[in-house]
């Protein structure tokens, strides 16, 4: 729906192929009707079931799911294995959430699961989890983050323990859980062992007895049904050990740093997405700004260029098998500040009383905070940001230097 | 709409919709105040008959000013602006408390969070621009609409802040998130300073 648009979609993009701009033109051609279905998502976020044969809705997904269980012939084969590498997820994704984001967020499909048991699980695995998603809308989950530890893998609490009869036993509990409520399928992050090799993955269906979830009320992005789970002694097979064959340094842990340094390129996608929409609203529903008004959202349009081309790159050297830790952290982070920033803009400059005259616009405002809390806060890659730059600043010195500093620390 | 309140302060915890409705009874006794665009915000308890909407079920509704309506410029519309932003500040404050026992009561390595010379300084930082905002003098504050929206701004600028420290606490609509979304939009609609409308 180009009418929803003010730039090209691909606009100020430098490092896109012409294939994955037409993946980025091909999703901004779905934005009008996922803003409609975004807005009665916010009312009921269950309403998702009722769009679930709308190609717009079936699309996004796509990609992040293994070839041979993709909808055959429903869309371009080269434009669903374009957006199946990080860049092209990140390129769907912000043209997807500038219609609206609760619809990929709400939609069944592999969430970052799908991702862990993409890189961890056994073949039998594999085809249990997305055999399952590919016979019917099946919602999964993530769950990592606990109610005292925040997304700290290191610290989780919730515990694998031997069952009497063999296998394990389940227990703890695991908060702000996107669909966790409502999901048929999940894997949770656990610990078996102390240390950062005694973390583990399951797969949990959530029919099991001892595991129950309930919504969270959520001030925006609705769709995203953030949940809180509890574990009561709930059976975990030995079956449904995610990478039991692997080594304990290659599953567990590593499974949850591998899929969040992959998706979270995507979060800032989601905010960029969101707020290049709210600018673009703007300028649609006020075309003649005055110059001082121009120049401040001009301000915010030059900060969502700069941090999509940092996000594009970031995502690119993924692709590459370059995992730049806190370059990935600062481009969630940036983006999501801009997206608050930008919303809050776009409601002063629409006049007074804009959040009640604009519905879009007050749901939207709501529904970009989300993003700083999504995939760590802030202050989280900000203290990676800054070791980073003591890495470069101790890489920069002359080795003659670096002997006198680290001479003085001791 | 109901009868409106009791024109006496509510208690610290209340919900920000009631909130809201005694600052109505107190600057237009049994009227409600309507904005300069001609909008009245109250709770869904003091206006049942509202059309359904986002901020429902935040328990804030919204109608349009009836003959009723206390209007526009004069002396109720300036003490409901002035306690507006005294709401919205007194918002903060509690949200700040919040903010300790949340912060205290979760912990990353062998400390609290509250023990994080990062976020101790960012907590310290809020509260000593709340306490900035809240020594502007009357006369600088209430000088005119742009002064309010002003000190609307900061005080918007503050919450941002503070939620951020919540985490994904900070975003639950239950939590001081919800009521601060609202004093924001009761910002956006009782204190903007324009009289424009967007083209359309």
């Amino acid at each position: 729906m180009t009418e929803l648009r003010e730039a090209a979609p691909s606009a100020g993009t430098d490092l896109l192929d012409e294939r994955t701009r037409e993946l980025a033109d091909y999703c901004a051609a779905m934005t009008g009707r996922l803003r409609v279905i975004g807005q009665r998502l916010d009312r009921d976020p269950d309403a998702i079931t009722e769009f679930l044969h709308e190609p717009q809705v079936r699309f996004p997904v796509q990609g992040m799911l293994p070839p041979q269980y993709r909808s055959a012939g429903e869309f371009p084969a080269p434009l669903v294995a374009a957006s199946s590498t990080v860049l092209g997820q990140v390129v769907a994704t912000e043209q997807v959430a500038y219609g609206d984001p609760n619809v990929i967020l709400a939609s069944p499909g592999p969430s970052l699961s799908g991702g862990v048991v993409q890189a961890l699980a056994d073949e039998q695995q594999r085809q249990r989890y997305f055999g399952r998603l590919a016979a019917a809308p099946t919602h999964t989950f993530f769950a990592l983050t606990e109610p005292a530890k925040g997304s700290a893998a290191l610290e989780l609490e919730t515990t694998l323990t031997p069952a009497p009869g063999g296998g394990w036993l389940l227990n703890g509990a695991k908060c702000y859980i996107g669909n966790g409520a409502r999901a048929q399928l999940g894997v949770v992050f656990c610990r078996r062992a102390p240390g950062p090799w005694g973390i583990e993955a399951v797969l949990l269906d959530t029919s099991a007895p001892g595991f129950s979830g309930e919504l969270l009320p959520t001030v925006g992005l609705r769709g995203a049904r953030i949940s809180r789970l509890r574990f009561q002694d709930v059976a975990v097979a030995p079956e449904d050990l995610l990478g039991a064959d692997r080594s304990p340094s290659r599953r567990g842990l590593y499974g949850a740093t591998y899929i969040l340094y992959r998706f979270r390129p995507g979060i800032a996608a989601m905010a960029l997405g969101c707020a290049q929409a709210a600018c673009d609203y703007l300028r649609t529903h006020r075309a003649t700004l005055p110059r001082q008004d121009r120049h401040r959202l001009d301000g915010v349009l030059d900060r969502i260029a700069a941090v999509r081309h940092r996000t594009y790159a970031v995502a690119a050297a993924v692709d590459a098998g370059v995992v730049d830790v806190a370059g990935i952290g600062a481009v969630k982070a940036r983006a999501a500040r801009v997206a608050e920033d930008a919303t809050r803009l776009v409601a002063e400059l629409l006049g007074p009383a804009s959040l009640i005259e604009h519905p879009w616009l007050e749901k939207t405002y709501r529904d970009v905070r989300a993003f700083e809390l999504m995939e760590g806060t802030t202050n989280l890659h900000t203290m990676a940001a800054f070791q980073s730059l003591l890495r470069s600043r101790t890489a920069l010195q002359p080795a003659a230097q670096r002997a006198v500093d680290g001479a003085a620390r001791h | 709409m109901n009868p409106a309140p009791s024109a006496s302060p509510p208690p610290a915890s209340t919900p920000y919709p009631l909130v809201l409705d005694a600052l109505h009874s107190r600057a237009a006794p049994g009227r409600l105040v309507a904005s300069p665009t001609g909008h009245v915000l109250a709770s869904t308890v003091t206006l049942p008959d509202a059309p359904p909407g986002p901020l429902t079920r935040f328990g804030l509704a919204v109608a349009e000013a009836t003959p009723e309506s206390a209007f526009g410029e004069g002396p109720a519309a300036d003490r409901f602006a002035a306690a507006l932003l005294t709401a919205h500040r007194e918002l903060l404050d509690a949200t700040i408390a919040h903010a300790l026992r949340h912060l205290e009561g979760r912990t990353s390595g062998d400390t609290t969070l509250l023990a994080k010379q990062l976020v101790a300084g960012q907590l310290a930082d809020v509260a000593l621009r709340l306490a900035e905002d809240a020594a502007v003098p009357e006369a600088h504050r209430h000088a005119d609409r742009d002064a309010r929206w002003r000190c609307h701004l900061r005080l918007v600028d503050i919450g941002r802040d503070l939620l951020r420290l919540l985490g994904a606490s900070g975003f639950l609509a239950d939590g001081p998130a919800g009521d601060l979304h609202l004093a924001e939009v009761l910002g956006n609609v009782y204190l903007h300073p324009d009289t424009e409308y967007a083209d359309d």
